[in-house]
């Protein structure tokens, strides 16, 4: 033994740890304290009588902080050893990962040796951070796009060529390149708001173009086409898109893109995961304001899992993917082994939870709907719905009934000629006056005008209306779902959905006989689907209104939410503060929340691209249309920490536009390592992995306590150092948009970034919200102050840092002595949360959702398709796969559809780098039914190719020549339904390390084993119309389980 | 030899370890590992039956389990530490497999545990059972059979102890070969990214395995040609903390306690319960015992879905 491992194994004085007191661990027995410490040691040395004693773990060999492998943000703590992070757990304070977890007030001292759960990922995200392959200088591409050739380049050299553009790329013969500072075209905010008005006048008739152009005549140079204002000005022109961002984060870099910049486009990739859910979830939680909807939040409901008596999961892998094991496991196992919970499973492939169910239903993909209108047509039928809570129409009714929300079952909508649904019937309309908020239901006979959110009237309605008002034809909300059920009878639906009438009437029973402690929980399996939209609306949506089960004790819940941690009523620090904030505007590039008809190009059906006023963030529509330069060419687009050409359905498509510097003269990527997306970039910038920076994670819909977990350094960043604003930092995302607004001068940032304070590197912004953390809800929420002890742990945890990473005096002169030991408090802890009681009031959850839940859509049921130019359905209903054009897809006939699937050891792009997790399992496989196999005369492990309609010589055509094939193995299994085939997302790589690049003329060698595997991603369906990914054109979501494939043997 | 050796570090062993095994038997529950035909597999037998729900535990369990620990560490008793599985609650998802690699470091050639997953094909629906595998510490071990006295040994606790100076080469290979469950692997002292344009250093950190320090240092590497396996983490329990696999457990399967605790959570869940011996026709008399009943809907596990898994492992 070295003397090296000698002294880091045997360190000889600790100072004393502080005494427990027992009074303080909340919900807990004891930990050991000091005098027991002593004992134990002495044993110990009794017993192995070697010279070698493992010491005991000590408070500051740890840092508390948030994983990032999913998205989940499980809060960890990380053993750091030697000034290496070598071990990450779960953290006990935190209820992602203790079940019930431990009082935030318990002293670190007593949570030391205490470990929360955490999934394989988790734990290997030291892998992660710890790659060979980091980028960690920022890389210049030396030949053409995607060719794998690079140059390292100075951090202040890439941020001048960016900014300045010109003649970077001599190679390409395609002259110069636009730079940021031109983009930056119109500054003054005052001209922004008055154009943003202008803009809005033209859009409602009330100015013209010409009257625009006249009026800003000085200013028409700035913007990207004069005769199109509502484009905007040419700051649009630079897009920055973003895969995996949190809050805190998030907020940074759009203030970099929005605020100061002035830029609309700055989009995230929700449609990617589970786009679908979540704009259904926004339509459900609109409200009604003026006339119009709005309001809603970009959420969606889960199970309140602790509680629940029959979870029906749907298209949810809740056992091996979803949000996420550590949190929800430990409580679906306990209540299935004490015999309190019985689950069952909807998906065309077993998945693990399927193994636990009392009953799993291999649907076919994409038939959700079907199944679910048999299930509405029965439980309506038989009466087995919640008659009080769904004749309950506003906010008074519900409260006389201990109800939380309210639905839009009872009241009236007004038919069209041609049958179908449109607006609600408003209290003018049906002569009962009021404004354009008034709706109206019927009782006894009588329409009753009432508002939704009226505390004092109490106003219910009948549920199954079909009648005629002044002269208005009307149905109620619940009248047309079950009309919608009808359309075809059970055994129709059961056929459509391949599953037997029986097991379909079984779960509507089941579902139907808990009270409110019965939940359908929800995921991608129901969203990614053409029709992904109105299968989310007929799950999640109708079938929990049916049985009124929001807001209930073991019911659907929407979640604890999170501590405002960039400001708010009497938080110490309003992160919004700007000396000149922009409020960008104009038609985004994926026309998101636009209306095409309102627009200056509307030119009839179909648009040349799709428009989404229902969503945002629509990941898939971002680089096509840059492609397609509508409804505007971009100059440069930024991507940050998202591998779209690996992570989208047919991510192929966007290759050839990625790689064409006419479409995106100017290509940036922030990434750790060079991807399969980073690598078509001009330039790379390394970026800082989740264990060296900050974040905000926040929560998801199924923690029903308030969480704010912290994600802070934990371990030295490998990176280059650079000089921003005179502070040196490790280079990332962050220092790159300082030194772009350093360079540019743009307001918002430097040492007047906040107007007074500095805003000069990224702790003077994530430090100051977690003092809002700290903060709490209220002034009689403060945290405690850390004591000199706990100040001790936080400075010696952190011995292994460079300055750059930690500096005591920086960070307390940041947030100032009142506030210092109360950000250490949150530090140490990594975080703040809920105790665990405080997760429920009585029989419902304390945090409510509490509002009106819409059943009927009224939003939806008024806007136009800007393909097919017909109205959207306002109700959730059973729908058909099409494109985009509303027409059947061609296939061929291919005999298999292709699903995707994930274990708990991968999560896509981005966890290839873990060799403890490719150790356990090296690679996918091609999930077939035994049946099937045994039909193609296959073997188990033989190796066939796949190919289909879009996709004929199954491969992915990388450009330059570049080629990989779609070969895999198949796993012959009776966990999958005939007919379908699955294969598991995270492996077949061809970047991230796994082949070669060269940088500066050297080559560094990749390693063939990130390639193992098959990611057929670029099978599926490229839309005919668009020639870019499938789509739900309604919800966002990119398809991903619609497409057909042959199988052929090799 | 090593039966001689334990009665020599511990006399009153026996006594306390019948105390626990007698508590299981008076509740007349011991399913025999082995005795469940292939015929009993496919007909599906438990289908009908739903098993009576049987009592689990409530709060926070892992505190529970450190504070037994550390009861038992500041008791002035023998320690008889004992491993429960509970499968029914397992879900496969190997984040013990990792917890432990991590934990005891371990290289590309092996490691301490995984778990065996198996698809049981009851037409028309399949059944899989999932079933972490790890050194079931052995009083009557196999392994201390296949080699000379003195390279493998056993605590007062009854953790079985590899000399790893000692335990090489073909020693390493007899006791590998030694173990029916193959929890024995024999470090090659590699490291994943020795061969990468960035070998880490992460991966050659010091730590202590069976009261030795070890590490991957190049050149003198102590680990290269050893056999290793599962020691129940006892660097941790040594210092009050309880194995990496039981903590990270997601479905909360692990369990880990001193079965000489009446006290303890070790003790009270094993009062009444079904539970699998592993190959006790070979009398191993195992520290590691799995429970058997079947979640409510789902059918009892078969001993032999297992074991015949063992040929079959993923």
């Amino acid at each position: 033994m070295s003397r090296h491992d000698a002294k880091n194994l045997t360190r000889s004085s600790r100072s004393e740890t502080k005494t427990p007191s027992r009074r303080e661990m909340i919900g807990s027995g004891a930990l050991l304290g000091g005098a027991c410490l002593a004992l134990l040691q002495e044993r110990t040395a009794a017993q192995s009588g070697t010279p070698v004693t493992p010491l005991p773990a000590q408070p500051t060999d740890y840092i508390y902080s948030t994983c990032l492998q999913c998205n989940t943000g499980c809060e960890i703590k990380v053993r750091v050893q030697e000034g290496l992070a070598v071990k990450i757990e779960g953290n006990p304070y935190a209820p992602r990962t203790m079940d019930p977890h431990i009082g935030w007030n318990t002293p670190v001292t007593q949570a030391t040796r205490l470990k929360g759960v955490l999934c394989p990922k988790g734990q290997s995200g030291i892998q992660t951070a710890y790659d060979p392959y980091r980028v960690i200088k920022v890389l210049k591409r030396a030949g053409r796009r995607g060719e794998g050739k690079w140059t390292t380049i100075a951090f202040q050299d890439a941020i001048r060529e960016i900014c300045e553009g010109g003649n970077l790329f001599p190679q390409d013969g395609v002259g110069p390149v636009t730079g940021m500072r031109d983009l930056y075209a119109l500054r003054d905010k005052a001209v922004f708001a008055s154009m943003t008005a202008d803009v809005s006048s033209i859009q409602s008739g009330k100015m013209t173009v010409a009257q625009f152009k006249d009026k800003y005549k000085d200013h028409l140079d700035k913007m990207i086409d004069p005769d199109h204002p509502d484009f905007g000005p040419r700051n649009n022109q630079f897009v920055f898109n973003w895969g995996r961002l949190k809050a805190g984060r998030q907020d940074f870099f759009l203030r970099f893109v929005k605020d100061s910049f002035g830029s609309t486009n700055g989009h995230g990739h929700t449609t990617v995961c589970q786009g679908s859910i979540y704009f259904a979830g926004k339509s459900m939680s609109d409200q009604p304001s003026g006339g119009s909807w709005t309001g809603g939040a970009k959420a969606y409901w889960m199970a309140d899992t602790a509680n629940a008596e029959f979870i029906l999961y749907w298209g949810a892998n809740i056992l091996e993917g979803n949000y996420g094991p550590p949190l929800k496991v430990p409580k679906i196992t306990r209540g299935l082994a004490s015999g309190k919970l019985r689950v069952a499973v909807i998906d065309p492939r077993y998945s693990k939870i399927a193994a636990k169910a009392w009953k799993w239903l291999p649907i076919k993909p994409g038939e959700d709907a079907a199944c679910a209108m048999a299930m509405i047509q029965w439980i309506i039928g038989k009466q087995r719905f919640d008659r009080r809570y769904l004749e309950n129409c506003n906010k008074a009714a519900a409260a006389a009934d201990n109800e939380p929300t309210w639905s839009n079952a009872a009241w009236l909508v007004k038919i069209r000629p041609d049958g179908t649904a449109g607006a609600f019937l408003r209290g003018s309309e049906a002569g009962l006056g009021g404004d354009a908020d008034t709706f109206v239901c019927l009782r006894a006979n009588q329409p009753v005008a009432f508002k939704s959110d009226d505390s004092a009237k109490a106003v219910e309605g009948d549920l199954l209306v079909d009648t005629v008002v002044n002269g208005i034809m009307v149905k109620s909300g619940l009248r047309l779902l079950y009309e919608e059920s009808m359309r075809k009878t059970m055994d129709e639906w059961a056929e459509i959905a391949g599953l037997e009438p029986g097991d379909i009437v079984a779960l509507a029973e089941e579902f139907t006989a808990h009270g409110k402690k019965a939940v359908v929980e929800i995921h991608r399996g129901v969203s990614q689907h053409t029709n992904g939209f109105y299968n989310v609306l007929a799950t999640m949506g109708a079938l929990n209104t049916l049985i009124g089960n929001l807001d209930w004790k073991g019911g659907l819940v929407y979640g604890g939410g999170a501590y405002g941690e960039a400001g708010g009523t009497g938080r110490p620090f309003q992160l919004s503060d700007h000396p000149s904030k922009i409020t960008p505007f104009g038609i985004d590039i994926i026309r998101g929340g636009a209306s095409y008809e309102k627009s200056t190009i509307f030119s009839g059906y179909p648009a040349k691209r799709p428009w989404y006023p229902l969503a945002s963030d629509v990941y898939q529509e971002i680089i096509p249309s840059a492609g397609d330069a509508y409804p505007y060419p971009i100059k440069v687009l930024f991507l940050y920490m998202g591998s779209p050409v690996y992570a989208l359905p047919a991510g192929h498509s966007l290759i050839p536009t990625l790689m064409d510097p006419g479409k995106i003269p100017l290509l940036v990527c922030s990434d750790i390592v060079i991807g399969e997306t980073s690598q078509y970039a001009d330039y790379i910038f390394p970026d800082l992995s989740y264990l060296e920076r900050w974040e905000f994670h926040r929560t998801h819909p199924s923690i029903v306590h308030r969480v704010s977990p912290v994600r802070q350094p934990v371990i030295a960043s490998p990176n280059e150092t650079v000089k921003v604003f005179n502070e040196e930092m490790p280079v990332s995302m962050e220092s790159v948009m300082l030194a772009i607004a350093e360079r540019l001068q743009l307001p918002g940032f430097g040492p007047k970034g906040f107007g007074t304070d500095s805003l000069s590197r990224p702790e003077e912004y994530y430090l100051r919200m977690v003092a809002n953390i700290a903060f709490g809800d209220s002034a009689t929420d403060v945290c405690p102050d850390a004591d000199e002890e706990e100040l001790r742990i936080l400075r010696e945890a952190r011995r292994h840092l460079p300055k750059t990473s930690f500096d005591e005096a920086k960070w307390s002169a940041i947030v100032g002595d009142k506030w210092w030991k109360k950000v250490v408090y949150v530090l140490n802890r990594g975080g703040r949360w809920w105790s665990y009681n405080d997760g429920w009031s009585g029989e419902q959850v304390k945090a409510k959702y509490g509002k009106l839940v819409n059943l009927y859509h009224e939003k939806p049921g008024t806007t136009r398709n800007s393909l097919t130019g017909a109205y959207m359905k306002g109700i959730p209903a059973y729908l058909p796969i099409v494109d985009g054009l509303g027409k059947s897809l061609d296939q061929k006939n291919a005999p298999f559809t292709l699903i995707t699937h994930r274990s708990m050891l991968a999560t896509k792009s981005r966890t290839i780098s873990n060799y403890w997790l490719t150790k356990v399992q090296p690679t996918n496989y091609i999930e077939m039914n035994t049946y099937d196999g045994q039909r193609l005369g296959l073997k188990e492990y033989d190796l066939v190719r796949l190919h289909s309609a879009d996709n004929p010589k199954g491969q992915w055509d990388l450009g330059s020549g570049r080629t990989k094939a779609l070969i895999g193995r198949v796993h012959l299994t009776n966990r999958i339904r005939s007919g379908v085939i699955s294969f598991e997302l995270g492996y077949g790589h061809w970047a991230y390390g796994s082949e070669d690049q060269t940088i500066d003329g050297k080559k560094i060698a990749g390693e063939a084993s990130r390639g193992l595997g098959l990611h057929a991603n670029s099978l599926m369906v490229v839309d005919s119309h668009l020639r870019s990914p499938l789509s739900d054109v309604v919800g966002g979501s990119a398809v991903f389980y619609d497409t057909r494939v042959f199988v052929t043997k090799l | 030899m090593e039966e001689s050796n334990r009665e020599k570090s511990q006399p009153g062993k026996e006594t306390h370890r019948r105390g626990f095994l007698g508590a299981l038997a008076g509740a007349g529950a011991c399913a025999v590992a082995g005795t469940v035909t292939q015929q009993a597999l496919n007909m599906g037998q438990g289908m009908a039956a739903t098993p009576a729900p049987l009592a689990e535990p409530t709060g926070s369990v892992i505190l529970r389990m450190q504070r037994d620990l550390e009861e038992s560490l500041a008791a002035k008793r023998p320690i008889d530490w004992h491993m429960v599985v509970d499968t029914r609650k397992c879900i496969g998802c190997d984040a013990c497999t990792v917890a432990c690699r991590a934990e005891n470091p371990c290289g590309p050639a092996g490691q301490f545990r995984k778990v065996v997953q198996l698809e049981v094909r009851f037409w028309p629906q399949p059944w899989v059972i999932f079933k972490p595998s790890n050194c079931l510490q052995c009083d009557n071990a196999p392994c201390a059979r296949a080699v000379p006295a003195g390279m493998i040994t056993r605590r007062p606790d009854g953790i079985v102890e590899f000399n790893r100076d000692q335990l090489k080469g073909n020693y390493a290979k007899a006791a590998a070969d030694a173990c029916p469950v193959g929890a024995i692997h024999i470090d090659d002292g590699k490291t994943f990214t020795q061969d990468s344009p960035r070998p880490q250093e992460y991966e050659r950190r010091s730590f202590v395995e069976n009261g030795k320090a070890c590490s991957r240092t190049p050149g003198a590497n102590p680990l290269a040609g050893s056999a290793r396996k599962c020691t129940f983490c006892s660097h941790l329990l040594d210092t009050g903390m309880l194995p990496a696999c039981v903590t990270t457990c997601v479905g909360g399967a692990m369990y880990f306690g001193d079965a000489n605790n009446p006290n303890s959570l070790l003790y009270e869940i094993t009062q009444g319960r079904h539970y699998f011996e592993g190959y006790q026709n070979q009398g191993l008399k195992p520290r590691v015992i799995y429970f058997t009943e079947s979640m409510p809907d789902t059918r009892e596990i078969p001993c032999l879905a297992c074991h015949e898994s063992r040929s079959q492992q993923l």
